[in-house]
């Protein structure tokens, strides 16, 4: 059978006394498939409300209001005029509210003879003949506030639905339409179980019988709501960039430097060791809530290996979401370190490298702070040079420097005889740490700029970050042994992963997102940090695509390792 | 993860009863509905009801908005809005998570509050309560013109007033209030920012007019 969607139709019926209302609700008998006392301050909270409406001695109090969920047919042959104003109120889907302004009139003083009384004998939608005492019954399964929780499209859904606890008159429970959701009930656990697989606010039938039933007695029948959300994974939509923005940026971007082993140590080339060394990879995605609006990624990355000084640079750098240019901002800054950095290391290597021995040897004040003068003559001036220039791109176009806001988290770092060297410089949020899993060790490499309310960070366009002083405290330097993973990252990545700032120094989240990063994910997404591992850089920008419930930012990650 | 809190304030006196009331019911529930299919929305906005009648009373605690299910509502009594104010102050300071090292806390609430009358309590003791809370944005809706704005315009800057309350203009309203969510949860997630003032919002439509 067909069923033919229900409506809620609002019936004023001012002044009708017991004998009058049951008359009323008896003209209706067949269309009437549920029943609402909610409006009636009187009903409230009584286990039988129709018993109760015969008891009530005031009847119906003028001007209640009652909602009928009447099947759709007849009733709009029946009442005239209605289909008029059905029309003229726009309303959800769902429920069509109608407001009849005219009493209904019921002819209670009219005896109904017997046989007029048979001919409309209450049947309810199964087309059982009820009796009074089922009638009654009826009602009370229709009034019972049944409401089950809501699912989401593919994810397990269980809920205890014990109906004798409801109703302990009632003993098998049927659900229909709950199979066409992709739920089931268990009648063993008394359960509603399964895997909801469509979206939407269902409206399912509970068929129940009386403990007493037995063939011909009726089966009992009402709606329940079930509401079933989608998957928001299915509502991200993904709409490319247009190309022809200002500063078109590839919604995605992935980078591998390949540093070859070499050979070294020995003696007049009698005894060499194949030294391993170690190569960067980075990736970083356009976030979901881009994607949804076919807006540009705001972040960018850059990497270089100096051959010839065998240093490492790394940048990755985020464009505030709320400045217009800020993607331009992240890739002038991102080019600029690089370049600046390059060529400031070939110029100062000698003495740096000098400079980081003594400090080696001896970490006095004086070897750090002659360390960290060249450290800052490189990174400090490289940070002070993006800046520059993002203020020459803005003047240029005639912008405010403030629309190309931008952090800028950036390392440098070279393998020494006795350790490694890495000098960091960092603006705004995200993360640089060094992990190293067997040594169960990690350092961060300075501190996120974390606003005093969520969503407040510092950006490298800041004019009061630009002063030498506020540069030089945000240097870090040390020499660290060997590590597993030096790992720069945007907050596209911290904020999923670490969550708060106090987690970035716990060493079980660096394990956790090291697992993750080698497989240990939903999507068992792996990148393999073989060393030379040029795919290890597709197979990155694939993880950067990990679900996080309300973390959809751009993500920017790069891993030396 | 950071959730957008937002707060419906509801007025069910019992001058609400009958259409406003009804109207009211469908209005939730279309914004529910609507949210639900918005996935900024469904992600970060968590959603609780507040009614207020002779006294207030919270009916759904800030909830997930997939987990959201509107119960009955009726009305009836008096109209006590301050005891609303500091209902809501209070279930700011045990439902919204501030920042801290060990926490990141939630965005700012985004309240919405519906009335067609005049306060008939102590209404100014809990605005000061309410006023003490951090509150991202407050919209204040007088439904009807039984409202007095001039007492919501202490509550907020924003008012804006429905020339009358029936089903189509407070279901215009709550299409606007939904809009205004999505706007704000899209707003956190894209770019970090909150919502600060009405130039944020979307445009109100034609039935809800802005009180200036």
């Amino acid at each position: 059978m067909r069923r033919l969607p229900s409506k809620k139709l609002e019936i004023e019926i001012g002044g009708l006394n017991n004998q009058q209302f049951l008359e009323f609700r008896e003209k209706y008998a067949g269309k009437i498939t549920a029943f609402a006392f909610e409006k009636f301050k009187e009903f409230q909270g009584l286990a039988n409300p129709i018993a109760s409406a015969i008891e009530n001695e005031n009847g119906v109090k003028a001007s209640t209001i009652v909602e009928w969920n009447i099947a759709e047919t007849n009733v709009k042959s029946e009442e005239k005029g209605l289909e008029k104003q059905e029309n003229s109120v726009e309303l959800p889907i769902e429920n069509v509210n109608i407001t009849i302004p005219e009493k209904i009139e019921v002819t209670a003083k009219q005896e109904l003879d017997t046989q007029q009384k048979e001919e409309m004998q209450q049947t309810n939608n199964q087309g059982y003949s009820l009796s009074d005492k089922e009638k009654a019954f009826d009602i009370q399964i229709k009034n019972k506030q049944i409401t089950l929780p809501n699912g989401k499209v593919n994810q397990g859904y269980c809920s205890d639905f014990d109906v004798e606890k409801l109703l302990p008159e009632i003993t098998e429970v049927t659900f229909e339409g709950l199979e066409d959701v992709g739920l089931k009930y268990d009648k063993e656990n008394k359960q509603i179980k399964g895997t909801p697989n469509t979206p939407g606010d269902h409206k399912l039938i509970l068929k129940c019988k009386r403990k007493d039933w037995e063939e011909g007695k009726p089966i009992f029948e009402r709606q329940v709501a079930l509401i079933i959300n989608p998957d928001p994974r299915s509502l991200w939509k993904n709409i490319a960039t247009p190309q022809d923005i200002d500063y078109f940026k590839p919604d995605e971007a992935k980078g591998f430097v390949k540093v070859l082993s070499k050979k070294d140590g020995g003696f007049l080339g009698i005894g060499k060791k194949e030294i391993r060394r170690k190569d960067i990879v980075a990736a970083s995605q356009r976030g979901r809530s881009h994607a949804h609006e076919g807006k540009a990624r705001d972040d960018d990355f850059a990497l270089n290996f100096d051959e010839t000084t065998e240093w490492y640079t790394i940048v990755v750098a985020d464009g505030a979401g709320s400045a217009q240019c800020s993607r331009k901002g992240s890739e002038i800054a991102c080019k600029t370190v690089i370049e600046v950095c390059k060529r400031k290391i070939l110029e100062l290597n000698t003495d740096f490298e000098k400079q980081i021995k003594m400090f080696h040897t001896n970490t006095s004040d004086a070897n750090r702070k002659l360390a960290g003068d060249i450290l800052y003559k490189i990174i400090g001036v490289a940070a002070f040079a993006a800046y520059k220039e993002i203020e020459k791109e803005a003047q240029g176009k005639g912008n405010p420097v403030k629309d190309y806001s931008t952090t800028l988290l950036l390392t440098i770092c070279k393998k020494f005889e006795f350790g490694w060297f890495v000098g960091a410089f960092w603006v705004g949020d995200g993360g640089i740490g060094i992990y190293d899993k067997e040594k169960n060790y990690v350092k961060i490499l300075g501190e996120p700029d974390g606003g005093e309310f969520a969503g407040q960070t510092r950006f490298l366009t800041m004019p009061e970050i630009m002063q030498s002083e506020e540069i030089y405290r945000r240097l870090r330097f040390d020499i660290y042994d060997d590590f597993t993973a030096l790992i720069l990252m945007t907050d596209g990545i911290t904020d999923p992963k670490f969550e708060t700032d106090a987690n970035l120094n716990k060493i079980e989240k660096w394990h956790d997102l090291w697992e993750d990063l080698n497989g240990k994910n939903e999507d068992s997404v792996r990148v393999d940090f073989t060393d030379d591992n040029e795919e290890s850089a597709a197979q990155l920008l694939k993880w950067l695509d990990f679900w996080s419930q309300g973390n959809h930012d751009d993500r920017t990650i790069a891993i030396l390792f | 993860m950071r959730r957008l809190p937002v707060y419906l304030l509801l007025d069910t006196s019992g001058s609400m009863s009958g259409e406003p009331i009804e109207a009211v019911k469908n209005g939730v529930q279309v914004l529910v509905s609507t949210l639900r299919q918005d996935p900024y929305a469904l992600e970060t906005a968590y959603l609780s009801v507040i009614t207020f009648e002779s006294s207030a009373k919270q009916i759904v605690p800030l909830t997930e908005l997939s987990m959201f299910q509107m119960p009955e509502i009726q009305a009836s009594g008096a109209t006590a809005l301050g005891d609303a104010l500091s209902l809501l102050a209070n279930k700011i300071d045990s439902e919204v998570a501030k920042t801290t090292a060990e926490v990141k806390g939630d965005w700012k609430p985004l309240v919405f509050l519906m009335t067609d009358g005049g306060p008939t309590d102590n209404w100014q003791t809990g605005l000061a309560e309410f006023k003490k809370h951090k509150i991202g944005l407050v919209v204040a809706c007088a439904a009807g013109q039984g409202a007095d704005t001039n007492v919501l315009k202490q509550i907020t800057e924003i008012v804006v007033q429905l020339d009358t309350a029936d089903s189509a203009t407070i279901k215009a309203f709550f299409k606007w209030v939904s809009a205004s969510v999505s706007t704000g949860s899209q707003k956190v997630e894209a770019s970090g920012a909150e919502m600060g003032g009405l130039s944020e919002l979307p445009p109100p439509p034609p039935e809800v007019n802005i009180v200036v």
